[in-house]
Parts: C-alpha cells; sequence; structure tokens
C-alpha cells in the first residue's frame, strides 16, 4: 500500500489534538500499519495478480517462517510486499490466487485432512482400541481442529431460512415455489440426500457451503443423520461420520430434500431434482428449464 | 408396481354427470383390475370432440376442466390402488391446440390421438404430452415413419397399444388392430411403448393380467421382456413425466414429502375447493403438504450448544 495519507493528514492537521506533523504521521503510520493496535476495518486484497503463498515460503528461509507466528493471511501481506523479486503473474484462470482456485485448493486439502486423520485415527485405534472410549465430540481432539465445524454453519443455515422465507412470502401454489426455488441460492441450505446412483451418499445431510455445476459441498454434523433418525437406542456410527467436515456429493442421479419453512411452524419438503439442476448457481437465475425426457431420473 | 393408464371413464362431456350406475360399474372394473395386480390406475378422460370444435365446448372455471373427482366417488379405493387422471384429446386441426396447456396441471396424464398425419407430427415436435395413442380399430392417419416415432420416443413421449382392440369381437376391426399394432411395434423398433386396457367399464370381462397381455404382445412380435416393460417401467416413467409437469417446475424442483415422485397420497384432490371464493386449481394447493415442522440436526446441535452458554 503506497499512499501518502494526504486527506487523513489535512483532516488530523485541523484537529487541536495534534501540534505538529510529526505526531500525525506517527497516528496514521500506526492506524495503517498491519501490526498496529487498531484494527476497525478489513484489509481487502484483490488476490489475482501477486505470487502464491507456496512460493513465498520457497523463497523465504526457514528460519524466518519459524519466527513468524503471525497469522497466515497478514504473513503473506507483509511477505508480498518485501519480495519483490517474484515476477508477477498474468491474471488468468490458471492463476492460483484467483479466489476461485483458492477455494479449490482449499476444498482438496480439507478432503485429502481429513483422508488423512481418517487413517490416523484407524491406526491409533489399531494398536489401542479403547483411545476413542472416553471421548464424547472427536472435534475436541487436537488431531481435527482444522476440520470444518458443522456449528459454525448454523448462522448462514438460519440466514438462508429468513431468506427464503422472504422469497416465498404467503404463496400457496406449488409450482410459484418450485419455480422460485430453481432461482434461487441454495448455499446455506440444510439438505439430505434421498436418493443417489452412490449408495453411500444417501441419507447425508448437512449444510451447503458451496455449489458447483456438477457437486454440491455440504458440511456434515458430527454424529446425526439418518441413523439417528431410525435408532430409538444411540446408534453406533463409523469414524467418518464421528469426524464430520466437508463432503462433495455429485448432483446427477441424486435428489436432494430441501425442507421450507412456511408460516406457524409448518413446513414443506421440497425434492431437488440433481440432474435437471446441473447448471452453476449463477446461471440458473436466468436459465430456462424445460422439460426432458425422463429416462434418467428413477423413481 | 404394474399400471393400467387407460381406464374409459364413463363421460364424454364436460358438464354431464355420469349416472350412479355408470360409477358402479367403474368402480367394479377397477375391483377386477386390483384383483388382476394393478396398482397404478389412470381413469381416462375422453371428450367427445375433436380439437376442431373442442374450444366452445371447455368451461371456462378451472374446476370443472377436470370431472374426475377421486377424493370423493373413489374413496373406498384409497390405500388400494393408486388413482390417476388422464385426459385423451382427439386431434384433428393442429392450429387448435392452444388449450391443450389449459389441461396440463389439471390432469396428471395428457394424451392424444392424432387423426391427421399433420396432427401426428404437430403432437411430436410442439406439444407437451405424455402419450400418443390411435384408434387400432380403424386404420391409421398415415404409415408411420421410424424417424417419426423415433423422434417422438427420444422426447419421451410413449406409444400407447390398448389392449381391448385386440380382443375385439368384431373380427374385421380385430384383425385390423392386430395388423395396427404390428405397425406400432415394427415403426417404433420396439421402443417406447406402454400397453394399457383402454376398457370401458360394460365390458369388464375383458379385462386381462399383464401377463396374459404379454403372452398375447409376444404373439404379435414384442419381446416377452419388453411386453412385460410395457406395464410396468415404460408405464412408470409416463406416469413419472406427467406428474412431474404437476409436482414440479419444469423436473427441477418437486414438491415431496409423500414416498415417490409419482405418489399423490398428499395432493388436493378436492375440486370443488376454492380459495377466498376464487376457483383454483386444487392441484396446485400446497396446504395438504404441510406438516409440523421436525427436529433436524440444526435444531439438535443448536440446542445442545445452548445449555452450555447460559453455564
Amino acid at each position: 500500500m503506497n499512499r501518502d495519507n494526504s486527506i487523513e493528514k489535512l483532516i488530523l492537521s485541523r484537529c487541536s489534538k495534534y501540534n505538529d506533523d510529526g505526531q500525525i504521521m506517527k497516528v496514521l503510520e500506526e492506524r495503517y500499519s498491519l501490526t498496529g493496535a487498531q484494527k476497525n476495518f478489513l484489509v481487502l486484497e484483490p488476490t489475482d495478480g501477486g505470487v502464491t503463498r507456496e512460493e513465498i515460503n520457497h523463497s523465504s528461509s526457514k528460519k524466518r517462517r519459524q519466527q513468524n507466528s503471525l497469522p497466515s493471511i497478514m504473513h503473506s501481506l507483509q511477505n508480498s510486499q518485501n519480495s519483490e523479486k517474484v515476477e508477477k503473474r498474468p491474471a488468468n484462470k490458471h492463476n492460483p490466487l484467483k479466489t476461485k482456485n483458492e477455494f479449490k485448493r482449499f476444498m482438496k486439502s480439507n478432503l485429502a485432512l481429513q483422508a488423512k486423520i481418517m487413517r490416523k485415527l484407524k491406526l491409533i485405534l489399531k494398536k489401542n482400541p479403547h483411545y476413542l472410549d472416553k471421548v464424547k465430540d472427536l472435534a475436541s481432539l487436537n488431531l481435527c481442529n482444522k476440520i470444518l465445524k458443522f456449528e459454525d454453519f448454523i448462522e448462514i443455515n438460519r440466514l438462508w431460512n429468513s431468506y427464503i422465507k422472504e422469497t416465498i412470502g404467503s404463496t400457496e401454489n406449488i409450482m410459484n415455489i418450485s419455480t422460485k426455488l430453481s432461482m434461487c441460492e441454495f448455499i446455506g441450505a440444510y439438505i439430505e440426500v434421498t436418493h443417489s446412483g452412490c449408495v453411500d451418499n444417501v441419507g447425508k445431510c448437512g449444510i451447503v457451503i458451496w455449489e458447483s455445476q456438477h457437486n454440491f459441498v455440504i458440511v456434515v454434523p458430527r454424529k446425526d443423520g439418518w441413523k439417528n433418525k431410525i435408532s430409538l437406542i444411540e446408534p453406533k456410527y463409523s469414524l467418518s461420520e464421528k469426524i464430520g467436515g466437508i463432503r462433495l456429493i455429485n448432483k446427477q442421479d441424486t435428489r436432494f430434500k430441501v425442507t421450507v419453512n412456511l408460516q406457524d411452524n409448518l413446513t414443506v419438503d421440497y425434492e431437488i431434482i440433481g440432474d435437471r439442476l446441473m447448471i452453476r448457481s449463477i446461471d440458473r437465475a436466468n436459465k430456462k428449464f424445460k422439460s426432458h425426457n425422463v429416462r434418467d431420473i428413477r423413481l | 408396481m404394474i399400471c393400467d393408464l387407460n381406464v374409459v371413464y364413463p363421460q364424454t362431456d364436460f358438464l354431464v354427470r355420469p349416472t350412479a350406475r355408470d360409477l358402479a360399474k367403474l368402480k367394479g372394473c377397477l375391483a377386477v383390475l386390483e384383483q388382476l395386480g394393478y396398482t397404478h390406475i389412470a381413469l381416462n378422460f375422453e371428450p367427445q370432440w375433436a380439437t376442431g370444435s373442442l374450444n366452445k365446448q371447455i368451461p371456462s372455471d378451472i374446476r370443472l376442466l377436470n370431472p374426475i373427482n377421486i377424493e370423493t366417488d373413489f374413496a373406498e379405493f384409497e390405500g388400494r390402488l393408486k388413482l390417476y387422471s388422464r385426459i385423451t384429446l382427439k386431434v384433428d386441426d393442429p392450429s387448435q391446440c392452444q388449450n391443450l396447456t389449459r389441461f396440463q396441471q389439471v390432469f396428471d396424464l395428457v394424451a392424444v390421438e392424432p387423426q391427421t398425419e399433420r396432427a401426428l407430427q404437430l403432437a411430436i415436435t410442439n406439444l407437451e404430452i405424455d402419450i400418443i395413442t390411435f384408434n387400432y380399430k380403424e386404420r391409421l392417419p398415415c404409415y408411420l415413419k421410424h424417424k417419426t416415432l423415433g423422434s417422438a420416443i427420444e422426447k419421451g413421449i410413449h406409444f400407447e397399444i390398448k389392449y381391448s382392440d385386440l380382443l375385439e369381437s368384431d373380427s374385421h376391426a380385430r384383425a385390423q388392430s392386430i395388423s395396427n399394432v404390428k405397425q406400432l411395434i415394427r415403426a417404433s423398433r420396439s421402443r417406447g411403448l406402454i400397453c394399457s386396457s383402454g376398457i370401458s367399464s360394460p365390458d369388464i370381462s375383458r379385462l386381462r393380467s399383464c401377463s396374459d397381455i404379454a403372452n398375447l404382445l409376444n404373439l404379435i412380435g414384442l419381446d416377452h421382456n419388453r411386453s412385460e416393460q410395457c406395464f410396468k417401467d415404460w408405464s412408470l416413467k409416463t406416469l413419472l413425466s406427467g406428474r412431474l409437469r404437476i409436482k414440479s417446475y419444469k423436473q427441477v424442483v418437486a414438491v415431496s414429502g409423500d414416498e415417490s415422485l409419482i405418489d399423490n397420497s398428499l395432493e388436493n384432490k378436492n375440486w370443488q375447493a376454492s380459495q377466498k371464493g376464487v376457483s383454483v386449481n386444487a392441484k396446485m394447493d400446497v396446504s395438504s403438504y404441510k406438516k409440523r415442522k421436525a427436529d433436524t440436526a440444526v435444531d439438535r446441535v443448536t440446542k445442545k450448544s445452548k445449555p452450555e452458554t447460559t453455564v
């Protein structure tokens, strides 16, 4: 950020509190520095252009990385200011700092992390079968603290519910509601897989955190789901159900149930037919859907 | 799940209601079908007019469009049979088909009986229908080409074989219908066919079970597996496309809550109902699908976290 803060300087110079230029400079420097005390604004930096985090880590020495205990975003910002020898990348779709690619990487690494933790836990359980007996919630383990938690996304679900309530209003017509739903955003919705070509996916439920053309990414609750619904005693959960985290669910050959809250504590279930929703949510708003042959929809 | 998608409803006019005797006969017919193992049955309403003269006869009130009142007239079959309503329109003048869209959200299935070659072409290319049927007792309107039928099947339109025509007592009509069905099977290359009874209630004795008819179709030249599929898979697909037109917006988001996409157990079937004096399409009424809020994982998790915050 190369700026001389001329406007701020001018304003502060009118203030009776500061009587010389040096004081004003000092205040301003503190105000806009990354490590300063007062931080009541959000630094938004464009993500394209610049360098990847990996490259920064690679170029800077190991020692400095260890010294630096700052959170990662600040870390990268500081480093990008300091290290100017790394050349700029063209702002095309392959640029790793594009939000989309950044997000993709995050998804990939998080899914890999979940698998890795699963393997680790399995190994531990092989040696010590009673390792998890006293652990009530796996999220409390140190091992699992990087896995996304269902609890953190409840707020987005609450937002979505009020959004849907607002869009639907007081319509009583099935067609009107489903027309509106087909144009809605599903990020934040609590969905449940009712039918799927992949048997493993049936019964999975969670809050949508991302929707792409072919997939829904959902965050699943720990120790919950279809087993809880059908059993009266505490059911036996598999390791992946205990861990929770994100799940990638393909839309093809899959149907999802969405519950729409209406007035007076009443709800109506709607079913999303995944095969027909194979379109990104941004394009969906203006898309004119058409009826097709139903041979790909299973009963 | 065995379907019979054509049981003729004893009414050919929008306003003249069938007599109690006709209805009793129809119920007898349905009971026989139930005994024969059928589970999904569509009652077929056939207006006597072809589209050219139909327009003047269509009532403007949407409640009168569908004369088949499953809720009140067939209450005793609830839980035993799944009943659906179907309309078969005779199309002679292709330019007069605008009213078809009015039927699409009122009947579960929309079928078309083309009477000219142009009408057949139009039904395949332009109309959003589920079934194309013919009067097999007479000559077909045109020679059936594989190309036209193939494009229809590709679109998801099924062709109907009525087995009551094959069992006709008049030997000339029977011969004609056998030759017509053979032509249909040849032109469609045994794909996209559904088989239904097409029975009108006086001749109950002509009802057969699905495996009997499968043998009969085998004789005509449809292989055994496909003739069974005519009653099962393909009929259900037809029903699915028809039901999705009512339950969903362009097959994208469908209302659910009952067991499957073709189920109509939760639907409001009472056609006499109206909202605030305005006649509305009862099938589109969401209120019968409403239910009490169930406990989801979101609620459970919030409940779990709340005691901690208070302590």
